[in-house]
């Protein structure tokens, strides 16, 4: 018996615009919020830098279903009431922005001293240092792990079908328990997912491309670049 | 709603049994990953046409989608040919897995990383090709990467939780059946969170210093 296809299209892409909403949303969060931390980390005060590195720390060493898990239950119960959606930007927003402050962090530390020096001499203000000087040269270097953290954020959208919101995952399983046809459905559904991760890393060696600075750009052909496969962290 | 301590503490044994569930969990699945990441990293680095391609194709199939989706496929649909397995087994293997695929890419890091003269004076001493692998190459492979490892079964402790979802009553499974049990929501899933936390931020330690102390003895045996 072949899978009846023509009714599983409608929820499937209504579920994959759900799952794109999610991840925006929570790409957004991440970025903002992991750019803000992760040049906390660097802070000159000990102070600062140990709290952001306590945020660090909480929300890389939290599974993002146990916080999930958590802020639904239990966040209504101590008064906060957030809708499904603003839970979920704000769990895997958050989770994953403790993986990206790491990078921006690794990113301008990985900026020669010397650069940092002469910005000093010619009398650049801190936040010029690091508008003008650092964070330019560090972008190309964070680049390829902050790829793999879109990846792992889209991959972590799934949690949200286990707190109601109607995501690909949820669609499927709600079709599974109605229709049967397990096996297609988790395959389509899957095939969705990389189709969504493999555009996501083509948008990014684009910016890759577009951000190479200094005598670089160009300079190397792309087989050349150092490779970045182990330098991303872990997620979770 | 305001914390009880009563409770909580009423709690905490179940808790510990189902953290004992999860590190049981976490310590198959990651072995099941150890080995099938080798395995599919060395098939990887062999280049063997197909072979290899099937070794790819793994790595990037499994990294690239969600692991809830993969335990989903592994629970609900193995079953369609017959196969069914037990909420523990299929979730200990989706955990396996999906970690393998991480681990593998880490040892064809460790693998590519080995300098090609190393390769080029096995085939000069007319080494064997099992030879090569055992004697030459994977001892200089693995240990730059054990930490790299280590984060990566850090992560299967995290995801561990994710075989609550299917049924398996391990620490997250156990604070869902308290919370439907009682209606209390508040301590066991701040309890569970405390537990992970504790848990990681601890392994994470763990790893590195291993990484220290592996970077260290490295610097010796250079030096020597």
């Amino acid at each position: 018996m072949s899978a009846p296809w023509g009714e599983f299209v409608a929820p499937l892409a209504n579920g994959a615009l759900t799952t794109l909403i999610v991840f925006l949303g929570s790409i957004v969060i991440a970025t903002v919020v992991g750019i803000i931390v992760g040049a906390l980390r660097l802070s000159r005060f000990s102070f600062i830098r140990g709290v952001a590195w306590g945020y660090v720390e909480f929300f890389r060493g939290v599974s993002v279903i146990v916080l999930i898990f958590w802020a639904f239950y239990v966040l209504p119960l101590l008064g906060l009431q957030l809708t499904t959606i603003v839970t979920a930007w704000l769990v895997i927003g958050l989770n994953q922005s403790a993986f990206i402050a790491e990078i921006v962090r690794g990113g301008i530390r990985s900026v020669p001293q010397g650069q940092v020096e002469a910005s000093i001499a010619i009398n650049h203000s801190p936040w010029a240092r690091l508008r003008y000087v650092t964070f330019p040269q560090a972008l190309p270097i964070m680049l390829p792990p902050y790829a793999n953290h879109l990846v792992n954020t889209l991959k972590e959208t799934a949690v949200v079908s286990l707190i109601g919101l109607a995501d690909l995952t949820f669609r499927a399983n709600e079709l599974r328990t109605r229709e049967g046809h397990s096996l297609e459905l988790f395959i389509s559904i899957g095939l969705i997912y990389l189709l969504l991760a493999y555009l996501l890393t083509l948008g990014t060696s684009w910016l890759e491309r577009k951000t190479q600075v200094g005598p670089l750009r160009k300079a190397l052909p792309i087989r050349f670049r150092r490779k970045s496969t182990v330098v991303g962290g872990v997620d979770a | 709603m305001n914390w009880d301590w009563s409770y909580a503490i009423a709690i905490l044994p179940d808790l510990l049994r189902g953290l004992g569930v999860t590190i049981v969990v976490t310590l198959i699945a990651t072995t099941i990953g150890l080995i099938g990441g080798l395995v599919a990293g060395v098939v990887s680095a062999m280049r063997i046409r197909v072979l290899s391609a099937i070794a790819n194709g793994y790595i990037v199939v499994f990294r690239n989608t969600p692991f809830l989706v993969q335990l989903y496929l592994i629970y609900f649909a193995l079953p369609e040919f017959g196969i069914v397995l037990s909420a523990e087994v299929s979730g200990v293997l989706g955990l396996g897995v999906f970690i393998g695929a991480y681990m593998a890419e880490v040892f064809r890091a460790g693998i590519d990383s080995v300098p090609i003269g190393q390769w080029e004076s096995c085939t000069a001493i007319n080494l064997s090709k099992r030879h090569t692998w055992v004697r030459v190459i994977l001892p200089q492979a693995i240990p730059p990467v054990i930490p790299m490892l280590g984060n990566y079964a850090n992560l299967a402790f995290k995801l561990s939780a994710y075989v609550a979802v299917i049924g398996t009553v391990e620490l997250l499974g156990t604070a869902l059946r308290l919370g439907e049990q009682s209606y209390r929501y508040l301590e066991p899933f701040t309890l569970v969170g405390v537990l992970y936390l504790v848990v990681s931020v601890a392994a994470t330690a763990l790893i590195r210093k291993l990484e220290k102390r592996i970077s260290r003895n490295r610097q010796q045996l250079v030096k020597a």
